[in-house]
């Protein structure tokens, strides 16, 4: 775990020189301002070009990661404790319709699988975080992830709830000019773009006081039911590539 | 806060917080959103690969999901990185449940699996054994692969066929 942080330090280090992604200017000078072509960044907008520069420090923490999990696999002597309680895991696989029995060694494989599937969508998200220069992960960042992500598809309902939410709350809080970029992270089936933060208006540098206070009426758990979420599986199903 | 039911969709909340911080560096901080976020999102990946287990399973009309049902699913949905290393964690998993702590590591060195103890509790413990052999599939010369630091490891996913499983 302590190679792992390093990595990622280092990953960070790396992130951070990039002149590109860490501009000398202050954002809080140029940002808001109608002409993108004035922001020194490369087009902070363009989903493509920001796909192609994330691609690279991103990939690297993925392949590091699972390098380790293989690594850590490898190692694992203990097979009596688990990450997450496995009678839970059992509960939440027969609330699937017409799942009548579940072996015990389903749950155990099913543990390590959603550790290793927070991990990734965890690792996605801080990429997303720091693409905004925040060091708070968000859950539009999450969204972000999930967007990006073609295996991540099953879980676009979920998000798109929160961007509701998100929505709602871009009207209370947020400037004029913050309220037209919203939409867009309402299209549920395509990429959307970069730039997820809640608080675009200027000035950047103290509306990101904002980000850290978390909003008590979003994290309502049972503003959502997960298992009504999922889009019919025979679609799912025919998925053969993922990104 | 939600009722006992809807808590029980979810895994707890502090496990997960405690698995985002395993892979993030020590100043990250994760939004109390975030973190119910990835919570809703686990719960809806469970139940994903589960129905998709469970259709093979009816269709070879069989009462019990199995891991191997499991792993199966995951590499149709294109989660391909995780049904490899975890082949390699049931296979683990297996050996440790049969044999006691001090013979494991010889064991598994020696690529022995035929002297496995099957547990009586565990019926399907039994066809693990054909299905995850590692002489067989070469786990342990990929085991040697990746000491070396050259290419990833990748255990060769063989569901096994026509094989019934016991009922637990």
């Amino acid at each position: 775990m302590d190679q792992n942080q390093h990595d990622r330090l280092a990953q960070e280090a790396q992130y951070q020189s990039n002149p590109m992604m860490a501009p000398t200017i202050l954002p809080t000078q140029t940002y808001g301002h109608s002409l993108s072509s004035s922001y020194p960044r490369l087009h902070p907008y363009d989903p493509q070009a920001m796909y192609q520069l994330r691609q690279e420090p991103l990939q690297q923490q993925l392949t590091n990661f699972w390098a380790k999990k293989r690594q850590e696999i490898e190692e694992t002597t203990s097979f009596k404790t688990h990450s997450l309680p496995l009678a839970r895991i059992k509960k939440i696989m027969k609330g699937e319709e017409g799942v009548r029995m579940v072996s015990a060694e389903a749950s155990v494989v099913f543990a390590k699988a959603c550790e290793m599937f927070m991990m990734e969508l965890t690792i996605r998200a801080s990429g997303s975080a720091e693409e905004n220069q925040r060091k708070i992960i968000k859950k539009c960042d999450v969204a972000s992830a999930i967007s990006r992500t073609d295996v991540f598809d099953f879980l676009v309902d979920i998000v798109s709830g929160h961007n509701k939410i998100m929505e709602q709350q871009g009207f209370v809080g947020i400037p004029r000019i913050g309220t037209a970029l919203t939409p867009t992270e309402n299209v549920p089936y395509y990429q959307m773009p970069p730039h997820q933060s809640l608080v675009p208006g200027p000035p950047y540098g103290s509306s990101g006081m904002v980000v850290g206070m978390p909003v008590h009426y979003q994290n309502h758990p049972g503003l959502q039911t997960p298992t009504m979420g999922p889009t019919p599986n025979p679609q799912n199903s025919s998925r053969d590539s993922d990104s | 806060m939600a009722g006992v039911r809807e808590q029980d969709q979810y895994m707890p909340i502090a496990n997960v917080i405690r698995i985002m911080r395993r892979i993030l560096p020590a100043h990250a901080k994760i939004s109390d959103d975030a973190k119910e976020t990835i919570q809703e999102c686990v719960s809806e990946y469970i139940s994903f690969i589960t129905a998709e287990a469970n259709e093979r399973c009816q269709r070879e009309q069989r009462k019990t999901v199995t891991a191997e049902d499991v792993l199966w699913a995951m590499e149709k949905l294109g989660f391909d990185n995780y049904a490899h290393p975890l082949s390699l964690y049931l296979h683990r998993y297996r050996e440790s449940e049969g044999e006691p702590a001090s013979v494991r590591r010889a064991s598994s060195a020696m690529g022995i699996n035929n002297n496995m103890v099957h547990p009586p509790y565990i019926n399907s413990h039994g066809f693990g054994m054909f299905d995850f052999d590692p002489s067989s599939q070469g786990f342990y010369r990929d085991d040697h692969n990746a000491a070396s630091g050259s290419g990833g490891f990748v255990a060769p996913f063989d569901p096994y066929a026509n094989i019934k499983r016991d009922a637990l």
